[in-house]
C-alpha cells in the first residue's frame, strides 16, 4: 500500500501589462475568472502507436518543459481549452464566404476598383450556428470601413489579448448579433498597396478565422512602392 | 495618461529625496471604451472561498549577495567627497579599490552644539559663529525621529537606564549631547531591518589605550519589551546582548538597566548614545584631541573608541570611530543583519472539473476539411494538455498568467486543482 498523492499543483503567476496598469492606477485586481490554455502543445505529437500502450500516447507532450511565464505572457494565451459534450468529434469552425477550414480566406481589390464587397459569416459544426454573436477584429480601422449589422466595441474577452497588450492605436473590434450573416467591407484610397488581416470570432465557441484583404494603391497615379 | 512599466530610483543623500535614474514608460492615448469587455469563452468563476490572500514576510541577509554577516576585516570605508565626509562615512564590504566594493551602510555622528565640526568659521572667539555639520546632523535626526514636543530637548537615550551614562537629573535634563548612528541602505534592508535577528560587535580600547577587553555585543530587546510608537515607526531599545536576547537574568527590563541606543527598524536606523558607547569603549584619552582616520591595522590607533574629539575648528571625523570599532573586531562577525520585506501573496485555487476543458481551439487538435478531432483514439475520449492558466477580472481583462512546468494531461476521467500563486 502506497501513499495517495494529495498534492496540489502550485504555479507562480506573473502580472500582465494590463494587470500592472490596473495596480498603477490604484485599482484592485479583483481576479474572478480563469481560463486554461494549451499554447505550445502540438497534438501531432500524440502517438497512438506508442509501443508502451495508451498511457504513453501523450508522453512526448507531457515531458516537454514549458517556457517560463513573462510579463508579456498574454502571447501564451492564444489557444483556449474548451468544454463540449464528450462525444463531440467535429470541432466548431468559422466559414467566411466559400472559405472553410484549411483554406486561406482572402479578397484582393482589382486595379481601379473601389467598391466594397459583402462577405458571409457562418459557424459550422454547431447545430443552429452561432448563438451568442460575432466579433470582428480590424487591426487598422483607418484603411477599411465596416458596415452592416456591426458596431464598434472593445478589445478583450474573446479577442486575442495580444492586441490589447500591444496598444495598437487604430485597432477596433466590431460586434454583431448572432443573427448576422454578412458583413460589408469598404476600402479607402491608399498611395501604396496595403494588406490587412481581419479576424472573425465566434463568441459562443471561441472559434476564429482570419481573412486577408489586399488593397492595391488607388487612385493609380503614383508609383507603387 | 502615462503608464510606467519600470522606474529605477536612487536615494540622494544630499537632498534626502529619491532621484529617478531611468524609467520605462509610455503615453497611453487609447480610447477608454476599448478597455471594457466581456469574458472569454468558457471562463470559469473563481469563488471567494478559492481565493486566499496573505502577506508573507521574507527575510534575507542584509549584505551584498545576501550575506548575513560582515566581519571586521571585511569592513572598509568607501570613497566619498570631502563635503560629504563632514556629515557621514560609507562602509563597504571589501577594499574600496575593488570593483565589487558596494556601500553597505553609512555611519554618522551628531552633536547638539556642533562639537566635532567647524563652528568658529572666520571668528577667532565666537564658538557658535557657524552651525557645524554635526549640529545639522543632530537636528536632522531629532526632526526625523522625535515627536514635535521632544525635538528641542534632543535625544534622551542613556537616561532611561539606572546604570546609564547620563542621569535624568543632570544639567541638560538627561540629554544625550552627541550620538553615533548606523544608517542602513534602503535597497539592502528592503522594507525594514529584521528585528530580533541582529548583533553588532564593537571593539575598542580603554582610556589608557589597552583594548582587548573593551568589546560590546549589542542587539534589540523587541523579543521581550514592546515597542514605543514614534513618528518614525516603532522604536526598540538597543541593549547588551546578541540575536535579540539581552544579557542578564531580566531580559524584559534590560533597557531599564542600560540602554545603548534606539533602533528604528522601519527607518533602517540604529541610533547610539555617544555617552553610553564612550563609557564602555572610550578609546585612548589622547585620541580625543585627534582627528579620526580609517586604518586597516588599528593596533596602535588612539582614536579607537567613542570618546569624541570635540574640537570646533575643523572636521574631527568622529563618525569614523564607529567604523574603526567594527573593523577592530577582526576576523569575527562585526555585524549580523537581515533585511525584511513584505510580499503580498494571493493564492487562487483553480478547480478544473472532469467535464471541463477537454477540447481545444489549438489548430493542431483537429484536422481535415470538417475540422474533426485529429486522433481517432481521442473520439469519445478527448485529451488535452494544460500548459498555462490565465486569470481575468470580471471585465474580461487578462491580468495574470501562470505557466506549468510541463503540460498537464486532462480528460473526462480526471480533475485537477491548480493553485496559482501571485506575489506582488
Amino acid at each position: 500500500m502506497g501513499y495517495l498523492d494529495n498534492s496540489t499543483i502550485v504555479v507562480d503567476a506573473v502580472l500582465t501589462k494590463q494587470g500592472r496598469k490596473l495596480l498603477a492606477l490604484g485599482q484592485g485586481l479583483n481576479i474572478s475568472y480563469f481560463t486554461l490554455t494549451d499554447t505550445g502543445v502540438d497534438y501531432s505529437l500524440w502517438n497512438p502507436d506508442h509501443p508502451s500502450g495508451s498511457a504513453y500516447y501523450g508522453e512526448a507532450i507531457e515531458n516537454l518543459p514549458n517556457l517560463e511565464a513573462l510579463p508579456n505572457s498574454a502571447y501564451f494565451m492564444r489557444n483556449n481549452l474548451l468544454s463540449y459534450d464528450r462525444n463531440t468529434k467535429l470541432m466548431p469552425y468559422v466559414m467566411l464566404g466559400t472559405f472553410g477550414i484549411g483554406q486561406t480566406a482572402s479578397y484582393i481589390w482589382g486595379d481601379g476598383q473601389t467598391a466594397g464587397f459583402n462577405l458571409t459569416v457562418d459557424l459550422k459544426n454547431v447545430t443552429g450556428g452561432e448563438t451568442v454573436g460575432w466579433q470582428l477584429v480590424v487591426p487598422d480601422s483607418t484603411l477599411i470601413s465596416i458596415s452592416g449589422n456591426w458596431t464598434p466595441s472593445s478589445i478583450g474577452g474573446n479577442v486575442q489579448q495580444f492586441l490589447l497588450e500591444q496598444d495598437i492605436a487604430n485597432a477596433v473590434v466590431y460586434d454583431a448579433p448572432s443573427t448576422t450573416a454578412t458583413v460589408t467591407i469598404d476600402r479607402v484610397n491608399t498611395t501604396t498597396t496595403r494588406t490587412l488581416i481581419l479576424t472573425f470570432i465566434s463568441k459562443s465557441t471561441g472559434a476564429y478565422k482570419h481573412f486577408n484583404v489586399t488593397m492595391p494603391k488607388y487612385p493609380n497615379t503614383t508609383t507603387n512602392t | 495618461m502615462r503608464i510606467y512599466n519600470e522606474v529605477v530610483t536612487i536615494f540622494n543623500d544630499l537632498t534626502g529625496q529619491w532621484d529617478t535614474i531611468s524609467e520605462d514608460s509610455f503615453e497611453y492615448n487609447g480610447n477608454d471604451i476599448m478597455l471594457a469587455q466581456g469574458l472569454p469563452v468558457g471562463a470559469t468563476p473563481i469563488n471567494d472561498t478559492d481565493t486566499v490572500a496573505d502577506t508573507v514576510k521574507t527575510t534575507a541577509g542584509y549584505f551584498t549577495n545576501g550575506d548575513g554577516t560582515l566581519t571586521g576585516t571585511e569592513t572598509y570605508t568607501g570613497s566619498l567627497s570631502d563635503s560629504n565626509e563632514k556629515h557621514y562615512f560609507n562602509a563597504v564590504q571589501t577594499h574600496p579599490d575593488s570593483s565589487s566594493a558596494v556601500v553597505q551602510f553609512s555611519t554618522t555622528y551628531g552633536h547638539i552644539l556642533g562639537m566635532g565640526s567647524d563652528t568658529y568659521g572666520d571668528s577667532l572667539s565666537k564658538a557658535d559663529n557657524l552651525r557645524g555639520e554635526v549640529q545639522s546632523i543632530y537636528r536632522q535626526f531629532t526632526s526625523l525621529l522625535l515627536h514635535e514636543n521632544e525635538q528641542s530637548g534632543g535625544f534622551k537615550i542613556s537616561q532611561q537606564g539606572s546604570a546609564g551614562a547620563i542621569g535624568s537629573g543632570d544639567a541638560n535634563g538627561g540629554r544625550d549631547d552627541y550620538f553615533y548612528a548606523l544608517v542602513g541602505k534602503r535597497e539592502r534592508f528592503k522594507d525594514r531591518i529584521n528585528k530580533k535577528a541582529w548583533t553588532i560587535v564593537l571593539s575598542g580600547s580603554n582610556s589608557s589605550g589597552g583594548g582587548t577587553s573593551n568589546v560590546l555585543y549589542l542587539t534589540d530587546d523587541s523579543k521581550y519589551a514592546s515597542s514605543t510608537a514614534t513618528p518614525a515607526g516603532p522604536r526598540h531599545n538597543i541593549v547588551s546582548g546578541a540575536l535579540g536576547v539581552p544579557t542578564g537574568s531580566s531580559p524584559a527590563v534590560a533597557y531599564a538597566h542600560k540602554t545603548f541606543g534606539w533602533f528604528y527598524p522601519e527607518m533602517g536606523i540604529m541610533l547610539f548614545s555617544g555617552n553610553q558607547l564612550s563609557a564602555s569603549i572610550p578609546g585612548n584619552t589622547a585620541g580625543t584631541a585627534m582627528t579620526a582616520s580609517f586604518k586597516t591595522d588599528l593596533t596602535a590607533d588612539k582614536t579607537l573608541g567613542f570618546g569624541p574629539n570635540l574640537n570646533q575648528k575643523g572636521n574631527s571625523k568622529n563618525a569614523l570611530r564607529f567604523i574603526n570599532c567594527l573593523r577592530h573586531v577582526g576576523s569575527g562577525n562585526a555585524l549580523r543583519l537581515r533585511s525584511e520585506e513584505d510580499q503580498t501573496q494571493e493564492n487562487y485555487f483553480c478547480r478544473i472539473k472532469a467535464a471541463d476543458y477537454n477540447f481545444s481551439a489549438n489548430p493542431t487538435f483537429s484536422s481535415g476539411s470538417d475540422n474533426k478531432v485529429r486522433h481517432v483514439s481521442m473520439h469519445g475520449n478527448p485529451q488535452t494538455f494544460i500548459s498555462g492558466v490565465g486569470l481575468y477580472n470580471s471585465a474580461g481583462h487578462l491580468l495574470a498568467v501562470a505557466k506549468l512546468s510541463s503540460p498537464l494531461k486532462k480528460n473526462f476521467a480526471s480533475e485537477a486543482t491548480i493553485k496559482v500563486k501571485l506575489t506582488y
